[in-house]
């Protein structure tokens, strides 16, 4: 099994969520569990450590309780298949959800209209309080299998983004980004096979990620000018749209995203310009900001590197923070894998992807 | 850039190819090689004005202060050197043409000295029955008195605006000023105890200029870069920052990415106060920052480790000046007082009806 430490040298989302549920995938397979309710401890237990190594980091501790909702989830379909009544409601109900059903499905990415069923079932169904202690044998392969469909999901949402990528970049346009979001690059791809257009990218120091992606634009034949960070303002007169990538969605539908981003939404509201979030739902967190909720740090070397404080700067205080909380209301539009939302709307899917009594974690 | 502008030019440069259609409007050309070997064969410029305009182009002399500053100390060398046979009006005229034109096509003057060259052309009525000597004394002993003034102003910003900073307080500042310097180091002189957090930025990373001025004086000081805003503004009492000029609807320019301090902080209400002498006020409007602006040769040399790819498709844009918008400025720190930036076009209007 790999070991806990590994998971803090990732440091995108799309790679530690997909290392983090190869992970339990293998837990799953692996460990000794009799019932959902020992499984559960047993993720919590290798949860905590996994989510201690970058303890701000949301992105972890999503894939986990992701995975404690599966386990809930496909418990009680084993539960309702396993009794005759159960079955019987299945197949009655069956017609008058699955209109509900179809329209579920097309939305999400999953094939399994069980999962779907399932999460209708509880409106439908009894809502007593579960102890998981039923034993099913059909139970360890059924989550393993719905993980996997949760891998899968993610490998393709940037495919899914880009397929929406039409419907919102026009000819023409100026498309202001800062950074380098892999999102938002599928998303301007797409859109740059069929239509002419501009784009602004911001470098972001003190990583610099921005000059990259501008290569990466230009190669795909897309207009690209790089400017630096200064200059957001000054360019904002002249752009149409933002276009951005982030780390973590929280409940609240604003955004945990790089160092710089909320310098670009509020350019953007004062001049009117929608500001468009590119994400998977993956990075959907349960959690709400907080005062304290980002305060991961960068080594201040970026900024001022160690040779140049030791002499005439010694007794400066440099900061370097890697993330900026967007409030929600600076926001324009979620594009995700599962559809277009407005962020307003983002706390309603948290329902479809976590339990709160996994909130402890 | 325009005909008329194009042909007024001293200098024969090349234009620079990798420029923005945007900004088409703005002067985009190479640095050339020798700046006398440039210029264009009838015309010639006194050899202070070009070791000036060289310091100009390399970005030895920066700050619309200190250029307005060396560009009056070059006009009284030029001044006491000057012999002609014309009329004295008309000659005088010319050489300040000739001058402000050539440090132009080295770098595109600030609004302060357009209006110090707008200044010494009117007094140009007052020669007009003096003979040269008397001329050119008359005009050197101006020149000396608008100097004294700018100074003087200096001082009394430094003093109102050192006022307004209180013990506890934490004042954010973009860049390098010279004149927010002054007010700082005033204000600590002034016993108050109080910290300093500079926001700066590529490629110049001028925040470190001031950095190195203020640390000694034992001032606690905070740098970040200016994507750290966001972070570093709930800690913010008030912003102080420079300005090149005030233009007549309230609107401020200033160095590039001052325009997003001022935002950040205008959101959390917090006062944003911008300090400039009534000399560099301009009757110009600045609606936005692609209007006027300076497009400088990107710098595509730093960083090496984080190379800029080279494509056809991408063009690397460094801009030097921002407009803030009169909304986010709280208040204008002149020699005159705290004036809000409704209030610039009064001494506009002023001077114009005196001139």
């Amino acid at each position: 099994m790999k070991s806990t430490n590994v998971i803090s040298q990732f440091f995108s989302s799309y790679e530690v969520t997909m290392q983090t549920l190869d992970l339990l995938v293998q837990i799953t397979s692996q460990c000794e569990w009799k019932n959902a309710s020992d499984l559960n401890q047993i993720i919590k237990h290798f949860g905590k450590k996994l989510i201690d190594t970058k303890p701000w980091d949301p992105i972890i501790s999503n894939a986990i309780k992701r995975v404690l909702y599966i386990i809930r989830e496909d418990y009680n379909i084993s539960t309702i298949e396993e009794t005759d009544a159960g079955i019987k409601q299945l197949r009655s109900s069956q017609a008058a959800i699955s209109d509900i059903g179809n329209l579920l499905l097309k939305r999400h990415t999953s094939k399994r209209l069980d999962i779907n069923r399932a999460g209708i079932f509880r409106l439908l169904g009894d809502k007593e309080k579960d102890d998981f202690s039923q034993s099913y044998t059909d139970l360890q392969e059924r989550i393993i299998e719905s993980i996997n469909l949760v891998i899968q999901e993610v490998e393709s949402i940037y495919e899914f983004v880009a397929e929406q990528a039409l419907t919102h970049i026009h000819t023409n346009e100026v498309i202001m980004t800062i950074g380098h979001s892999r999102c938002v690059e599928a998303l301007l791809k797409e859109a740059a096979e069929n239509r002419k257009f501009q784009v602004i990218v911001a470098e972001s120091m003190p990583s610099y990620a921005g000059r990259k992606f501008a290569g990466v634009l230009a190669g795909a034949g897309i207009e690209t000018t790089l400017i630096h960070d200064s200059a957001i303002h000054t360019m904002m007169a002249r752009v149409n749209k933002v276009i951005v990538g982030t780390h973590a969605v929280l409940a609240n539908g604003g955004l945990m995203a790089m160092a710089g981003t909320h310098i670009l939404a509020q350019a953007a509201k004062y001049h009117s310009v929608p500001v468009i979030v590119c994400t998977g739902l993956y990075k959907l967190s349960p959690i709400y900001p907080s005062q304290d909720s980002f305060a991961e740090l960068n080594s201040p070397s970026d900024v001022l590197n160690f040779e140049e404080v030791a002499g005439d700067l010694a007794h400066v205080r440099v900061i370097n923070p890697a993330w900026d909380y967007i409030p929600p209301d600076l926001l324009s539009l979620y594009i995700t894998n599962s559809g277009s939302y407005m962020p307003a709307y983002i706390y309603r899917l948290l329902a479809e992807y976590y339990h709160p009594d996994d909130d402890d974690i | 850039m325009r005909k008329e502008a194009f042909n007024k030019q001293l200098l024969n440069l090349e234009p620079y190819e990798g420029g923005l259609e945007m900004f088409s409007h703005l002067p985009q050309f190479k640095v050339p090689v020798s700046y006398t070997g440039a210029m264009r064969a009838d015309r010639s410029v006194h050899p202070a004005v070009v070791r000036l305009g060289i310091k100009y182009a390399k970005k030895k002399i920066l700050g619309s202060n200190a250029r307005g500053i060396a560009m009056l100390t070059a006009f009284k060398i030029v001044f006491k050197e000057f012999e002609t046979t014309e009329e004295i009006a008309i000659a005088f005229d010319k050489e300040i043409e000739t001058v402000v034109q050539f440090l132009e096509d080295c770098r595109p003057i600030s609004f302060g000295m357009d209006n110090i060259k707008s200044s010494l052309k009117s007094e140009i009525a007052n020669i007009r029955s003096m003979d040269l000597e008397g001329a050119k004394e008359y005009l050197i002993n101006y020149i000396d008195s608008t100097i004294q003034k700018i100074e003087q102003a200096d001082a009394l910003i430094t003093q109102y605006g050192a006022e307004k900073i209180y013990d506890g307080d934490v004042i954010l500042t973009y860049a390098c000023s010279y004149v927010v310097e002054q007010i700082i180091v005033g204000a600590n002189a002034d016993g108050k105890k109080f910290r300093v957090v500079i926001v700066d930025s590529g490629p110049k990373y001028e925040g470190k200029t001031l950095l190195k001025k203020l640390l000694p004086l034992g001032i606690e000081c905070s740098y970040v870069f200016i994507g750290a805003i966001s972070y570093i503004l709930p800690e913010v009492t008030k912003v102080l920052i420079g300005a090149n000029t005030v233009a007549s609807n309230g609107a401020v320019v200033s160095r590039s990415g001052s325009a997003i301090v001022a935002m950040m902080a205008h959101a959390r209400h917090t006062p944003v106060m911008v300090a400039c002498e009534t000399y560099k006020f301009h009757e110009r409007v600045h609606l936005d920052s692609i209007c006027y602006n300076e497009v400088e040769e990107p710098n595509t040399s730093q960083d090496n480790d984080k190379p800029i790819p080279s494509n056809k498709n991408l063009k690397c844009l460094s801009l030097a000046y921002d407009v803030i918008p009169g909304d986010y400025v709280s208040v204008v720190v002149t020699e005159v007082g705290l004036i809000p930036p409704t209030s610039v076009p009064v001494f506009v209007l002023r001077d114009l009806e005196n001139n």
